[in-house]
């Protein structure tokens, strides 16, 4: 049940049938009554209390302030529902997964039984194809237990992680993501849930598709090699194929996905965008080096913030919105990076354009 | 800054005149609380008459009482307690009616889903004043466009079709902008 769905119920914004089907779902159990009281109270007491809230016309200095999308955040396991809205239904038992791993300093694996393990790595390799074994690092081995069970992996800002699925797909998971999947794969379906970014390497195993799910759009694969970006702070979802085929849903209708072509879309106004792009601009971050192609330095230094694991604060506004071409190495130092690249757009001291932070992530 | 509209200090001075008295500071109190107590009603019994019959029922409990209102600060949770308890009254006698799912109308669907609520009495004393200013506070907190289409919405009554059509988006953008909002409330008030 997306919280979506229960909120038109409330508004009376969904139809007779919806109704019907919402209200034997609300009568299911306490959890999805309590859902809904909470919900209905705080929508009949705002309506109450708006009339009175209004905002002062006046010269204000533009406060931007991220909202993190709350309904993702809670981690809280609502339980299946029948509901038609696929892609919303079983992702809250992965959102549930991620809940205690999520937002610490170390990269995070969580095996079945709830065991966790920190790596203090800034990157591992995590291997799940030899044998009912999972190994670290080609060092560290813990026994897969009996059947398949869900595990999860946390990458923070500043580190980076290699996984290999159970039947030998590889993910690279960028800074600041994390990924839910199966220790082994059933027959019928393979599916991993995502959050941040991720280039996939799928394996053809010839009797069942891949998919990659997100808090927004799911990603239906063969055998491939793609990029999935699912960002809940810039509210974007955006993937690029480099070789096979994939296929998602659109707004209105399939997409199907050739090489080279980017599908992008931007979830606070459901505006969706496919074209054909030069794919090295995206994936570079997997071999440490950053590529782009008249890119604002803005986003530019956004990316770096998460892979540096720091706040980076431009002096000058005025640049932000500058677009600049070109290929940073990350091996090198953020300062030296933050430098040229400001070499390269402004005039003057650069040392001074800039100021770096400790991240509060 | 940007600043909320209260009606505390107008208020103040109507209740004192209300509880020695004074009809027409009776009305002048309706004018500011009938629509707010009908949408209000309206949500519980979905039904415009009951809501109609509602609101009139409530002011006529304020006036049986405008005597023990001389020190009320806060007139809004009392006339909402009154509110709610008389939508709870109707929903109790309609729930005989209500007991085979299959054959209830659109109403009675809605109707019985709201039972719950009211009479969940923890949840329902969280009407405080409290309220208002949490609200004020995610509210300016929410980023503009978010605002502006909650707006639209809960406090100018427009469907949701109406603000896309406005705001040239896509209705599924605005009901991801509300329950964006209404999420973001939820979380300021129980947590």
């Amino acid at each position: 049940m997306s919280d979506e769905l229960l909120i038109k119920y409330i508004q009376g914004e969904c139809t007779e049938e919806e109704s019907r089907a919402i209200l034997s779902w609300i009568e299911e159990n306490d959890k999805n009554k309590t859902r809904y009281k909470e919900l209905m109270l705080i929508c009949s007491l705002t309506d109450f209390y708006m009339p009175s809230y209004q905002k002062e016309k006046k010269q204000v200095s533009w406060i931007k302030i991220a909202i993190g999308i709350a309904a993702c955040s809670l981690g809280i396991f609502w339980g299946l529902s029948k509901f038609a809205n696929s892609n919303q239904d079983s992702i809250e038992k992965y959102q549930a997964l991620l809940s205690d791993v999520e937002k610490r300093t170390e990269i995070t694996l969580k095996v079945a039984d709830k065991q966790i393990v920190s790596l203090k790595d800034t990157s591992a390799l995590i291997s799940y194809n030899n044998n009912r074994k999972i190994v670290i690092n080609d060092s560290t081995q813990i026994e897969k237990k009996e059947g398949t069970q869900l595990n999860a992996v946390f990458v923070p800002y500043g580190k980076r992680t290699k996984l290999v699925l159970a039947d030998s797909s590889t993910v690279y998971l960028n800074s600041g993501s994390s990924l839910v999947y199966p220790d082994e794969f059933d027959s019928d379906k393979r599916e991993v849930y995502l959050e941040g970014e991720a280039y996939f390497k799928v394996v053809k195993d010839g009797k069942s598709s891949f998919c990659v799910r997100t808090a927004y759009k799911s990603v239906e694969v063969l055998g491939t090699q793609f990029n999935v970006l699912s960002d809940q702070e810039a509210e974007l979802f955006q993937t690029v194929l480099v070789s096979g085929k994939i296929a998602l849903d659109g707004n209105n209708e399939t997409m199907i996905l050739e090489p080279n072509q980017c599908y992008t879309y931007a979830a606070d106004n459901a505006e969706e965008k496919l074209e054909s792009v030069d794919v090295s601009n995206y994936i570079s971050w997997i071999d440490g080096r950053l590529k782009f192609e008249k890119e604002a330095l803005s986003n530019v230094i956004r990316k770096l913030e998460k892979i540096y694991n720091v706040k980076i604060v431009l002096k000058d506004k005025n640049l932000d919105g500058m677009l600049i071409s070109g290929r940073l190495d990350l091996k090198n130092t953020l300062v030296s990076i933050l430098n040229s690249l400001l070499f390269t757009v402004s005039s003057g001291e650069v040392e001074s354009k800039y100021e770096i932070k400790a991240n509060g992530k | 800054m940007i600043v909320v509209y209260e009606i505390c200090a107008m208020l103040r001075g109507l209740i004192v005149q209300l509880s020695s008295g004074n009809s027409r500071a009776l009305r002048d109190i309706m004018d500011v609380y009938q629509k707010r107590l009908y949408k209000y009603a309206l949500q519980y019994v979905k039904n415009e008459f009951v809501a109609e019959e509602i609101v009139e029922d409530v002011f006529v409990a304020l006036w049986n009482k405008h005597t023990e209102l001389k020190d009320v600060e806060d007139i809004s949770g009392f006339l909402l307690v009154i509110t709610r308890n008389l939508c709870l009254n109707y929903l109790r006698k309609k729930r005989l009616e209500m007991i085979d799912l299959a054959s209830l109308t659109e109403e009675q669907i809605y109707q019985r889903g709201n039972l719950y609520v009211l009479e969940d009495e923890t949840l329902c004393s969280l009407v405080s004043k409290d309220y208002e200013a949490k609200l004020n506070n995610v509210l300016n907190k929410l980023p503009e466009k978010t605002r502006q289409i909650f707006l639209l919405s809960r406090r100018d009554g427009l469907k949701n079709k109406e603000i896309a059509e406005k705001m040239q988006l896509l209705e599924k953008s605005i009901e991801y902008h509300i329950t964006k909002a209404l999420l973001e409330i939820r979380k300021a008030i129980f947590e």
